[in-house]
């Protein structure tokens, strides 16, 4: 009985999804939130009201208002029309950070587990070596030394993400090793890269998908506290990392809609991705408890 | 007061049903039976047939979405439906449970004396002073050797079978009227199982306990109750006398039940119900008796001095030493006295097989049975022995090799677990599809397709469920599949590794009887491994006895039924709950 409900059917793995959503609004929330985030990412350039990198003299520090919804900055940009730019350079980097530790902890992780011995001794301890050190200050250090470039923070991301992606897919794979279709792909002739893609890794992908969903949200943290501290990202681009910073040397003098807006954005965003995790972690477990 | 007063637990109407996504489920659909003291009831029913829901319903066990929609639940002179807390109550005092997996139900970091002092004194049967003495009386009671040691060992330290005679004891601590046993043996070896049912037999003649023994094996029914409730999608279909059920039973479904469970003097042929036994009986007068005739085929496999150890940790070593001295199993393994550190799964096994042969191997779990036959599949690597198979010497190469060989296809496996060995993210048609192309990479799609539909044919798999998923198939069709995939490469010798143990017998039989079909037809060598010795005796010409790695009796399967020499052997054979040839009043 147990066996039959722990591989349901498409439909009722959708009719779960829905239930442990429902159950959960905040979660339910984030799974709406989230489409209309990317929306605004991509649709940006036609949606925002000013150039976002136009400065404008005769409007400095203006408050919000009808105008200029999130008000203006100290050379006269539109605020509002900046974190929404913005997005697009954040959630890109997260994307391709993100990307890059799937894909590369997946297959690390995986092989580790997979082949076991020296491979996995290797892939552990140098995965527990780079999670001694503090990650952001793996980060910082590691942008630091590839100069200031978009690349250098995707990578710095990634490798700070990738310790996670290997564990996960290092446990995932090993409890899948004992499964009974693993050893009868053996014994139909699949070598071990053709087990290792078409029966482990596809069954470890929903484990997985929720990493993925928790490491984005890391990595736009990552990104804009990089470009916050100075690192990475410079002015004038349009970042919310670096908007905050900017914002924050303006905000005992009252302007605070100069670091409030960008920050809530950011915020929004991490929440997000971090309840979209939790719920898609809802979901999975569902299907394995019940 | 309703229920007669003669009846200790009186049923009526039960009707149980689940809340699921999109309505309703009805589980149990007016069930009406009834137990007096001392007696043993058997449910016996298919999975799914609400056996256990409706024993956990008595005492107020379902799930969060599961209730009693109506029905009278009488027991011992108190309606347990007249207020919320009365099955509680009974729980605690009248009625006790136990079920299938008795290690999980255990707490693992307490001493199982504790345990059954805990039980003790939540019954407030006994004062804390008292306890120990009495759970050490409890103890004995359900036959535990050394009952002192045991006392303070932890469920880690027991076997299966003392950790579900523990529950025993625990259950029977709060001196309980009633037992609901709800697949107490399940998983356990025969021999273990006969221990515990004895031991519950024993208990229900000499304290008057009565018993709802809830199985999927009407042998183990057989062997145990005097009465028998048959059930079959939530109803009760037939409640009598044992030997009335199973002999006399005008209900199609418990004469097909009883037809489906492998008894000596039946053929295979005749586990099958009339109707279904059409594409079986086809093939001639030969059907399932006794041996295939084999054509003077020639020699096959040439299995020598096979053994398979594993090293372990000089601590362990020690201990596995100790505990061979200890229990007198001789691992052979310190021969003069030197410490070694090899524990043996397999020692020296040889066999041959003749093409067209079919070979059992049966022993109980630590046998070594499916260590041989993953060795002899090359899905393992031997220690030492010599695997010679048509002629090729396939010992000497090591398994990762062989799997990518030319070789790999003429050996293959068919797995117990007919869900588990099949990939979830592949259709049928792309498993069964998936052998085909790893050995024969260059065919064109057309001839893969005709191929796969072949094997699903062969395997009395629909074609028209090749598309399907795993999950969307039954037991029996999933079964099928592992044969057509193992069957689409067209091997020489076909491993079947407890092929269906994990099904239905209704669905056993069909599978056993495709399976046999499949032999004569294409005159496949295979071998069967098995814990069964009906579906070894039904399916095999020789056989294997298997225990602690090591070969006790080999040969002629009926001259073993018959006239087992080795007393392994004849405590096996005795200890298989096989429904009699006939079944007499009164059994034991």
């Amino acid at each position: 009985m147990s066996a039959e409900l722990t591989h349901l059917g498409f439909a009722d793995r959708a009719g779960h999804a829905v239930q442990a959503v429902a159950r959960n609004p905040v979660s339910a929330a984030a799974f709406a939130f989230m489409p209309a985030l990317l929306m605004l990412a991509a649709l940006a350039p036609w949606i925002i009201p000013y150039d976002p990198d136009a400065t404008d003299l005769d409007h400095v520090l203006l408050g919000p208002s009808a105008l200029h919804w999130f008000g203006t900055d100290q050379v006269g940009r539109d605020v509002f029309s900046r974190v929404l730019i913005a997005s697009r350079l954040d959630l890109a980097i997260a994307f391709a950070a993100v990307l890059l530790s799937f894909l590369g902890g997946t297959f690390v992780g995986g092989a580790a587990a997979f082949f076991g011995g020296t491979v996995d001794r290797v892939v552990g301890r140098a995965t527990d070596v780079l999670m001694t050190f503090p990650l952001f200050v793996v980060a910082m250090a590691m942008v630091a030394a590839l100069g200031n470039s978009i690349q250098s923070i995707v990578l710095a991301s990634a490798v700070v993400n990738l310790p996670f992606f290997v564990r996960l897919a290092r446990s995932e794979v090993s409890i899948l090793r004992v499964q009974e279709y693993v050893e009868a792909a053996r014994a139909g002739g699949n070598s071990n890269l053709q087990i290792l893609f078409g029966f482990m890794i596809p069954n470890a992908l929903p484990t997985l998908t929720v990493q993925v969903s928790t490491g984005l949200g890391w990595a736009v943290l990552n990104a804009a506290s990089l470009s916050f501290i100075g690192l990475g990202i410079r002015p004038p681009t349009a970042e919310w990392g670096v908007m905050v910073a900017e914002g924050a040397a303006n905000i005992l003098s009252g302007y605070w809609w100069l670091a409030i807006f960008p920050g809530a954005a950011l915020t929004l965003t991490v929440l997000c991705f971090n309840l979209l995790g939790d719920g898609l972690r809802d979901i999975i477990d569902v299907r394995t408890r019940r | 007061m309703t229920g007669s007063m003669s009846s200790l637990l009186e049923v009526d109407d039960l009707a149980v049903s689940f809340d699921i996504r999109g309505g309703r489920l009805t589980a149990v659909d007016g069930v009406s039976l009834s137990i007096r003291p001392g007696e043993t009831l058997g449910v016996v029913g298919e999975s799914g047939s609400g056996k256990s829901v409706m024993a956990y319903s008595l005492v107020g066990l379902l799930a969060d979405n599961g209730r009693i929609d109506r029905g009278q639940i009488h027991f011992d002179g108190r309606d347990l439906r007249s207020a919320p807390d009365e099955m509680a109550r009974a729980r605690g005092a009248g009625i006790a449970f136990i079920f299938q997996n008795p290690r999980a139900a255990l707490n693992p970091i307490r001493t199982v004396g504790d345990q059954v002092r805990d039980a003790l004194e939540a019954s407030r049967r006994s004062s804390r002073r008292d306890s120990s003495r009495r759970a050490l009386e409890l103890l004995e009671q359900v036959r535990i050797d050394r009952a002192k040691d045991r006392f303070h060992a932890f469920p880690h330290e027991l076997s299966g079978g003392m950790c579900q005679r523990i529950l025993i004891a625990m259950a029977l601590a709060a001196e309980p009227k009633l037992l609901i046993a709800d697949e107490p043996t399940t998983g356990l070896d025969v021999t273990t199982q006969k221990i515990i049912m004895d031991t519950l037999y024993e208990l229900g003649a000499s304290t008057g306990l009565a018993t709802l023994l809830i199985t999927h094996d009407v042998g183990l029914a057989a062997r145990y109750c005097r009465r028998i409730a048959v059930m079959c999608d939530g109803k009760v279909v037939e409640t009598g006398s044992t030997a009335e059920v199973l002999e006399r039973s005008r209900v199609p479904y418990t004469q097909r039940l009883v037809a489906a469970t492998p008894r000596s003097g039946r053929k295979l042929i005749d586990l099958l119900p009339p109707c279904e036994r059409g594409p079986f009986a086809a093939r001639g007068s030969g059907c399932g008796d006794g041996p295939a005739v084999t054509e003077g085929g020639g020699l096959l496999l040439n299995v020598q001095g096979l053994s398979k150890s594993f090293h372990t940790s000089r601590a362990v070593g020690a201990v596995a030493r100790a505990l061979r001295r200890r229990f007198g199993r001789g691992g052979g393994a310190d021969a003069g006295g030197r410490p070694s550190t090899e524990t043996y799964a397999v020692r020296d096994l040889s066999l041959t097989l003749k093409r067209g042969a079919r070979l059992g191997i049966v022993g109980e779990s630590g046998s070594g049975k499916t260590t041989s036959s993953r060795m002899i599949a090359r899905l393992l690597d031997q220690t030492e022995g010599s695997i010679e198979f048509d002629g090729a010497d396939i010992g000497a190469v090591p398994s990762a090799a062989f799997n990518r060989s030319a070789m790999r296809r003429r050996i293959q496996v068919v797995f117990q677990n007919p869900l588990g060995s099949l990939n979830p993210r592949f259709s049928a048609y792309q498993a069964i599809l998936n052998p085909l192309r790893r050995a024969e990479p260059s065919i064109s799609r057309d001839m893969q397709r005709s191929r796969v539909v072949d094997a699903a044919r062969q395997a009395g798999f629909d074609p028209m469920l090749l598309s399907r998923f795993p999950h969307q198939l039954s037991g029996g069709q999933q079964a099928r599949v592992g044969i057509a995939r193992a069957l689409v490469v067209k091997p020489d010798l076909l491993i079947l590794d407890e092929p269906t143990s994990a099904l239905d017998v209704s669905i056993q039989a069909l599978v056993l009887n495709q399976l046999d079909l499949l032999q004569r037809e294409l005159n496949l060598t295979y071998i069967l491994v098995s814990h069964d010795l009906n579906v070894i005796r039904l399916m095999c010409d020789s056989v294997l006895v298997m225990r602690f790695g090591r070969v006790v009796e080999s040969g002629d399967v009926e001259t073993i039924f018959q006239s087992p020499s080795h007393p392994y052997t004849r405590e096996l054979i005795n200890a298989v709950p096989h429904l009699p040839a006939q079944i007499v009043e009164n059994v034991l």
